[in-house]
């Protein structure tokens, strides 16, 4: 199908610089509605702000693994 | 970079772990379809991720490491769920169609809807290669597969998207029983 139209860039490893990760450059890119929809989607949640449960969470697994270094495997909670 | 690292590096690989952050909630709403859910699950991937740091090989790509524990996450609740609510037909277990989702979330686009309709491993996918921009090689180390099964995977996945989106009315659909969805989800 010659409408899958994409360019093969590979960008190894660049996520882990994380200054924008919404900005990764994809390896393939529909161009079509269906991949449309999909960036939209996709980047949409991309874009939000990091919620403050999840930074107070980083911080609180930091305070655990640096008062017990073990493991932080029993922070999680079960259900 | 050895686990007593876990210390010193502690602060970067939490810069990186929070610029991570919407990516993995961007996965994840799309696999599963509804964003409270995926936040629990971002919630415990970062748990789980934190306690194996060690095992995470520094220079290699961090959000991959992250999805594919969001994923395996996932999928170990799937099945947990299945076994809890049995499905006598065996649509959903073979068909991996996320039961809920297109009740919690009426509102959603219609694209939205279709993409939950997809089975679970055309829908991530294509989220992945489509959405996220991994290349296919890295989409299918995330979920263990063979790069030539990825790119048949999306490609199953964009043709049962097109049926799904110039199919009937959605409101028609939705007023089917979660029974006959699932039947209808595995006639393709």
């Amino acid at each position: 199908m010659t409408g899958d139209e994409f360019g093969e860039r590979r960008r190894g490893g660049e996520a882990r610089c994380g200054a924008k990760p919404a900005q990764r450059q994809r390896s393939v890119e529909f161009k079509d509605s269906i991949g449309k929809e999909l960036r939209h989607l996709y980047d949409d949640v991309v874009a939000q702000p990091v919620p403050d449960r999840f930074l107070k969470l980083l911080n609180q697994l930091e305070t655990n693994v640096l008062s017990s270094p073990a493991t932080t495997c029993g922070t999680r909670k079960s259900e | 970079m050895t686990a007593s690292g876990a210390h010193t590096a502690g602060q970067g690989l939490k810069t990186e772990l929070i610029s991570a952050i919407p990516s993995l909630r961007a996965f994840a709403v799309s696999i599963c379809g509804n964003s409270d859910r995926a936040d629990d699950l971002v919630q415990e991937t970062l748990v789980k991720a934190w306690g194996s740091l060690a095992s995470f090989s520094e220079g290699t790509n961090l959000t991959a490491w992250l999805f594919t524990i969001l994923r395996n996450i996932y999928y170990s609740e799937f099945r947990k769920r299945r076994r809890e609510a049995p499905d006598p037909d065996g649509a959903m277990a073979a068909r991996l169609v996320a039961p809920e989702s297109q009740h919690a979330h009426m509102d959603f686009l219609d694209f939205r809807d279709a993409l939950q309709k997809l089975p679970l491993d055309q829908r991530e996918a294509l989220i992945l290669v489509a959405a996220s921009g991994m290349s296919y090689e890295e989409a299918a180390e995330i979920c263990g597969c063979a790069p030539g099964t990825m790119k048949s995977r999306v490609n199953r996945a964009r043709n049962r998207l097109s049926e799904l989106m110039s199919a009937p009315p959605a409101a028609e659909r939705r007023e089917w029983s979660s029974a006959e969805q699932l039947t209808e989800a595995s006639r393709d």
